[in-house]
């Protein structure tokens, strides 16, 4: 592939410039001013209300939504520019917010076969590359399965497999978590460290702020617009203000908050060793 | 009068003589006016057991009693299909009607109640949670956020006015504010006098709404028993792969480091509320 162009690309792995989109001529701005950039290797986690654009946004990195204005970079390649949509798209892979609509043969194999087999790759590479997406994903002794007899975790690493056949440098997630229960929330979150581990450029869209928190930086979208980007650390760091903005507050954020309202003097921190260590200290000083 | 399983077995049809049963040897008490949680990771059985409660599946061997009627008497099923309320897992793809009203108005129908009484239960039904009949009945139901898609179904079962409300992971799929507010609905509800039982898999949604909960694994009574009975084996529940409250877990943390609480907390207020004790009785005991 474009893997030599790739590497000589030094550029943010994603890069929006003053992006606008609205779905219909008519309708209002679904996002608006949206500039940011994500570093090549680095984790991004972006939350959100329900609407404020989360999806959208995410569409608009793989290049299957191309903005009314300003621009969208990926790997150094415009997305509005026609001649780039192949590379972007082999670039930037998506894993929908909806597994369902995803899965398009029975067999686990074959389904994750069906992306690089469209890229006219020889036989050979297909089946390697089969069995390497499967293995990183953990379900290679599942190859041979009917994707019906799966369950949604498992279902939904199937579908990240078919996308990591395709070999992108920047993988996106949307709500990978959102239909599965605790444990299968933990098997996706599990595969998207890994990936992060070995080098990929992973965003993901998240309700979940113990999840969140675990990223480089979070990304705060309200109404089609940043609020703020930052660590951890800086975005969560007033309770009120993230109820405002439709978010949960992370544990140790609640905890702290409600011990300094019964006048208990502990730091608002994401952290709960911390936290842990303040509360022994003010219930055992002599 | 309370809802009984007695020695309940149940295997699917597809899967008999063959695997094993769904539901295994369960035995149950619901009081009237109680909260019950249902928690078991997926697979467990939780689905196949509420499934019971309203007769949609009958016991293979066992025997499901409601109110004192049996349900495997064909005529007696139709009164307690009445009398107890399902809300299904994504309740509002069920929804079909052209108008919100419509629709909730197809449960009172199908009984076949009189027209005048049934818009003053359509009305109630609405307002019970939280929504305007001016406003919202005659609009489509396909226009309304995802979170009050989900009221609108819920008002379609308690609009036949069920003594017992039993749903399926209301939460799923929704964003923080919406679980927030379908909390506080159902907690509302609870208070006014329906028996509610709640499939989840949101320990904190369980610690913070439910009198007791009962655990399944595998499809058999795991454990059950109060909230804060069941969520003080932090061990068994661990090692079957379920979690406790957050706030149960820091708490046993701070015991380990010698900051004792004098209860047990499953929520952050009644945590900060015992940590706020243990820090002020040291202080006037210092
Ligand atoms: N295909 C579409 N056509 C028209 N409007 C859409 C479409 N998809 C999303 N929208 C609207 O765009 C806004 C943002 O939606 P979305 O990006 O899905 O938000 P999120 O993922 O944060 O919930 C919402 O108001 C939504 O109704
Ligand atoms: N319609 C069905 N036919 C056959 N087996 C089923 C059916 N529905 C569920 N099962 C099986 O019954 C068991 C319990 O499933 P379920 O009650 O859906 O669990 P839960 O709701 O806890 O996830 C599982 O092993 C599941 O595969
Ligand atoms: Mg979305
Ligand atoms: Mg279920």
């Amino acid at each position: 592939m474009a893997a030599g162009a790739d590497n000589a690309y030094a550029g943010p792995a994603i890069s929006f410039r003053d992006v606008c989109f609205r779905y219909h001529d008519d309708d209002q701005h679904v996002l608006s001013g949206i500039s940011f950039d994500v570093a090549a290797g680095e984790h991004v986690a972006i939350v959100g209300a329900n609407g404020s654009g989360k999806s959208t946004l995410a569409k608009l990195i793989n290049g299957l939504l191309v903005p009314d204005s300003g621009t969208v970079t990926v790997g150094g390649y415009v997305t509005n520019d026609p001649r780039c949509t192949y590379r972007v798209r082999a670039h930037a892979g998506l894993v929908f917010q909806n597994p369902d609509d995803q899965v398009v043969t029975s067999i686990v194999r074959d389904d994750v076969a069906f992306g690089p087999e469209n890229l006219g790759l020889s036989p050979a590479e297909i089946v390697a590359r089969v069995e390497d997406a499967l293995r990183t994903v953990g379900m290679w002794e599942h190859a041979d399965d009917d994707v019906a007899t799966l369950s949604g975790g498992q279902r939904q690493r199937v579908t990240i497999a078919g996308i990591l056949a395709m070999r992108p440098s920047v993988l996106v997630l949307d709500e990978p978590g959102a239909m599965l229960d605790p444990r299968g929330r933990r098997g996706i979150r599990r595969v998207s460290r890994e990936l992060h581990a070995a080098g990929m450029t992973v965003v993901v869209i998240t309700q979940h702020m113990e999840e969140a928190v675990l990223a480089d930086r979070v990304m705060v979208l309200d109404h089609g617009r940043i609020v703020t980007i930052g660590s951890p650390e800086e975005v969560f760091t007033d309770p009120g203000r993230l109820r405002s903005l439709g978010l949960d507050v992370p544990f140790p954020l609640l905890v702290a908050e409600a011990l300094r309202s019964r006048g208990v003097d502990v730091p608002l921190t994401l952290d709960e060793a911390m936290l842990e260590e303040a509360i022994c200290r003010s219930a055992s000083t002599t | 009068m309370p809802i009984r399983f007695d020695h309940v077995t149940y295997a699917y049809p597809a899967t008999r003589g063959g695997a094993q049963p769904a539901l295994v040897d369960v035995d149950l008490t619901v009081a009237d006016g109680e909260f019950l949680g249902v928690i078991g990771h997926t697979g467990s059985g939780k689905s196949t057991l509420i499934q019971h409660i309203n007769g949609l599946l009958l016991p293979t061997t066992g025997r499901v009693t409601v109110d004192g009627i049996d349900l495997a008497d064909r005529t007696a099923r139709r009164e307690v299909r009445r009398r107890v309320g399902l809300v299904f897992q994504y309740p509002e793809h069920q929804l079909f009607a052209d108008t919100v009203a419509e629709d909730v108005a197809f449960g009172p129908r199908a009984l076949g109640l009189p027209a005048g009484e049934i818009e003053q239960l359509v009305i109630t039904a609405l307002e019970r949670v939280g929504l305007d009949f001016c406003e919202v009945g005659h609009r489509s139901p396909f226009e309304l956020s995802g979170g009050q898609m989900r009221r609108v179904a819920i008002a379609g079962v308690l609009a036949t006015r069920p003594g017992t409300l039993v749903l399926d992971e209301p939460m799923a799929g929704l964003d923080p504010v919406g679980r927030g507010a379908m909390r506080e609905l159902l907690r509302t509800l609870h208070h006014q006098g329906l028996t509610v039982i709640m499939v989840s898999h949101d320990m904190e949604d369980v610690a913070a709404l439910a009198d007791r909960v009962l655990v399944l694994r595998n499809g058999a009574v795991f454990a059950c028993g109060t909230t804060s009975d069941v969520f003080s084996h932090h061990a068994e529940l661990r090692e079957i792969g379920l979690g406790v409250p957050r706030a149960a877990l820091f708490a046993a943390r701070l015991a380990a480091r010698g900051v004792v609480l004098h209860a047990h907390p499953l929520t952050v207020e009644a945590l900060a509320d015992a940590i706020a004790s243990a820090c002020t009785s040291h202080r006037e005991v210092g």
